[in-house]
């Protein structure tokens, strides 16, 4: 392992390892565009000039030692860029010396002579790495006059979801390199040449792909902006809360943001173990469907006239627990596995402990809640559910559990009085649509808990709102096994309640204590009935996830 | 105490005497009352160039609104009372326009510092209008077509 030093401290680092990932790991700040961990460094912007000094070598290849007994240093006779750089022993690096600095000031000059400096109608403003490298790096004035400053194209359409500013593209090629490197399907290039070139789409087509978002957040400057939140919200007004992303079994990492209790955007968080930097253009596009007008905000029950009334939380649950106590053996519940690990075990602690042991049953349906692109080997899986394996688990852990297509025929024979249902769509995930809303048509008294409404509320007697993903704190276990938590970034609309409360309210009425009321306790003492979940607590999950000791051997390599 | 005060009724009617002499004299005198008939009358404002008075939005040349949608003034703003949405603008130089520019009067402490925020002086508070009292509080909330109207 080469051992080198940089600003007099001496590090030791993988062989291979470039100067500037060196850097950066070890707390030392040297600024840079064009470089990014996941990508290859071309060193075109730049920007990471240091000075770099090699030991004097003898022509016996030995290190030249001097008076004192310590190497001769020769300095390099220009900066090099650290980003391109790979480490070697005994290499000398400075960070922080005049010449260091003049370089890195020289460059950001040219970086900004044509840079059309519309900051305050830029989306990027607030979480751009130009501006940031500027207050820490220059704080000059331009020596262009914008008179003279030479002027591209600007809100260029790259396709129904990117717009590109060819004036602010400082030319680093970021996301060219995405899709030649990441995708594997080269979109961009570079045409024209010096202060003319311009990023442009390859002829004829256009970016319309299932990864085109990831190219907003990883352009330094806001010549990428996304159709999506363009002009929607200046960013430093965005609260972020870490949350998972539920709409498949890869579960990615990412950050929901919020502002006066509305989501405004989701970006990936960088998790090596699951999706790296990235995330999938649908998956980022869902918290449109958290804020979905439709959603179900009153607790509702279905009236003497057949139709469905609001009604106080405190009488729809007092209904439904007197229909589940009232029909004896004709209890049954269905989970889904959109749910959380919490409320998975709060449902099944509520059937076993307050419900004789009813049975409990699970589509294990891949179809999730909105359309995805089909799995493609880089994040999307063909399971749209983010916590199927987590319905596995409990359910292998607990003892009446039953399959789904046997409770659906048993509803349909009318041996179901009382059916509680904690699904988003019951009728159309099932794999036939038709039989399973003739079953739920024929239960007598049918509950259902939903964030929206499906063929399932429609024929529903009581309705019990729910909360969105990012309403809810809870646990969701990736199809690997490894379990990551998820908090609420917002709170449920109206009269919504998180299902977990909806299902200790059930539990109260029904006289039922499971002697947990927080997702946290729900958690730990999953913990202790599972023995899948044994030794895991929401301290050792922490932002990015645990791998339970019974999935450690499932795990695949790291993405980054 | 002496006895004129202990017996009261001299005392009161000493003050029923000043009161009329008051009333009397301003009867009489009416043009050196420094009291005016407000709302009837109004005062000349000799406020200072730097009075900070009713907001307005500026509007360019063209009629079009100066402001950018660039959310600085309601970044700037201590009382949080300005609430922006902003639009993609027809005209491609221009970019970006406010959708929706509303200032909540009732909360706004007229600071001003939404005005030294503003990059394109689209904001200022130069109407010297200081008289903000209506019957409702909707209509405290003024929407761009007011600001821009003022």
């Amino acid at each position: 392992m080469p051992k080198f030093t940089i600003d007099g401290k001496t590090l030791e680092v993988a062989p291979g390892t470039r100067v500037l990932e060196a850097a950066l790991k070890h707390g030392i700040h040297i600024p840079h565009f064009c470089f990014h961990p996941a990508l290859s460094a071309p060193a075109n912007c730049r920007m990471c000039l240091v000075d770099v000094g090699l030991p004097k070598m003898k022509p016996d290849r030995t290190p030249e030692l001097d008076a004192a007994g310590k190497p001769v240093i020769a300095m390099l006779p220009k900066l090099q860029t650290s980003c391109s750089t790979v480490v070697s022993e005994g290499m000398v690096v400075d960070t922080q010396g005049p010449r260091v600095k003049q370089g890195q000031h020289s460059v950001l000059e040219f970086i900004l002579i044509n840079h059309p400096l519309d900051c305050p109608i830029c989306d990027k403003a607030g979480e751009c790495m130009l501006q940031d490298n500027y207050f820490g790096w220059s704080r000059e004035d331009s020596r262009i006059e914008p008179p003279d400053k030479i002027r591209k194209h600007k809100i260029v359409d790259l396709g129904p979801k990117i717009v590109l500013d060819t004036e602010r593209c400082i030319l680093c090629t970021r996301c060219i390199r995405f899709y030649d490197e990441v995708t594997k399907a080269p979109s961009l290039g570079i045409v024209n040449r010096g202060t003319f070139s311009e990023l442009q789409v390859m002829p004829g087509r256009e970016l319309n792909g299932t990864y085109d978002y990831n190219i907003v957040d990883i352009c330094p400057v806001g010549a990428l902006t996304s159709r999506d939140f363009r002009f929607r919200k200046r960013v430093w007004f965005l609260k972020k809360t870490a949350a998972i992303c539920t709409h498949c079994a890869t579960g990615c990492n990412m950050t929901v943001e919020e502002d006066e209790g509305r989501l405004w955007r989701q970006t990936p968080r960088l998790n090596p173990a699951v999706n790296g930097f990235w995330m999938c253009d649908a998956g980022r596009s869902a918290y449109h469907h958290t804020l979905d007008a439709r959603r179900l905000t009153q607790p509702m029950r279905r009236g003497a006239g057949g139709t469905l009334e609001p009604a106080s939380w405190n009488e729809a649950l007092a209904f439904a627990a007197q229909k589940l106590r009232e029909s004896g053996a004709g209890v049954a519940g269905f989970v889904s596995n959109r749910s959380t690990n919490e409320e998975l075990f709060a449902f099944e602690r509520l059937f076993a402990q307050a419900l004789r042991g009813a049975p409990v049953a699970s589509l294990e349906t891949e179809v999730g809640i909105l359309p995805l692109p089909p799995a493609d080997g880089l994040l999307i899986r063909p399971d749209h559910n983010p916590n199927s394996r987590g319905v596995r688990e409990i359910a292998a852990s607990a003892g009446a559990w039953t399959g789904a297509e046997d409770l659906l025929s048993a509803c349909a024979e009318k041996r179901i009085r009382t059916l509680l249902v904690m699904d988003p769509d019951l009728v159309g995930r099932s794999p036939n649509p038709a039989a399973a809303e003739h079953a739920l048509a024929s239960v007598e008294n049918l509950i259902v808990i939903a964030s929206h409404p499906s063929a399932a509320t429609a024929l529903a007697h009581v309705v019990l709102p729910g909360a969105a993903a990012q309403e809810k704190d809870g646990t969701y276990t990736r199809f690997d096994g490894r379990v990551q938590r998820s908090r609420a970034a917002i709170p449920p609309p109206g009269h919504a309640r998180t299902e977990l409360e909806i299902l200790l309210g059930l539990a109260k009425m029904l006289g039922a204590d499971f002697g947990w009321t927080s997702p946290r306790a729900a958690f730990t003492s999953l913990a202790q009935a599972s023995k899948f979940f044994a030794g895991l607590t929401y301290d050792l999950i922490g932002p990015l996830g645990a791998v339970p000791a019974a999935a450690v051997a499932e795990q695949p390599a790291s993405l980054v | 105490m002496g006895l004129s005060e202990d017996l009261y009724l001299p005392e009161t009617a000493k003050a029923l005497g000043i009161t009329l002499r008051h009333l009397v004299t301003n009867l009489t005198h009416q043009s050196e009352m420094p009291t005016i008939n407000y709302p009837d009358v109004k005062r000349p404002l000799n406020a200072p160039e730097r009075y900070r008075g009713r907001h307005r939005l500026l509007k360019r040349e063209d009629g079009t609104p100066r402001c950018v949608a660039c959310m600085l003034c309601a970044t700037a703003c201590p009382a949080v009372c300005i609430h922006i949405e902003a639009e993609e603008s027809p005209t491609k130089t221009i970019e970006k326009r406010p959708m929706k520019f509303d200032i909540d009067m009732l909360r706004c402490v007229f600071c001003g510092l939404c005005v030294e925020a503003c990059p394109c002086d689209a904001i200022r508070m130069d109407t010297g209008k200081y008289e903000l009292a209506d019957t409702s509080r909707k209509s405290m909330i003024f929407d761009i077509d007011t600001l821009l109207n003022h």
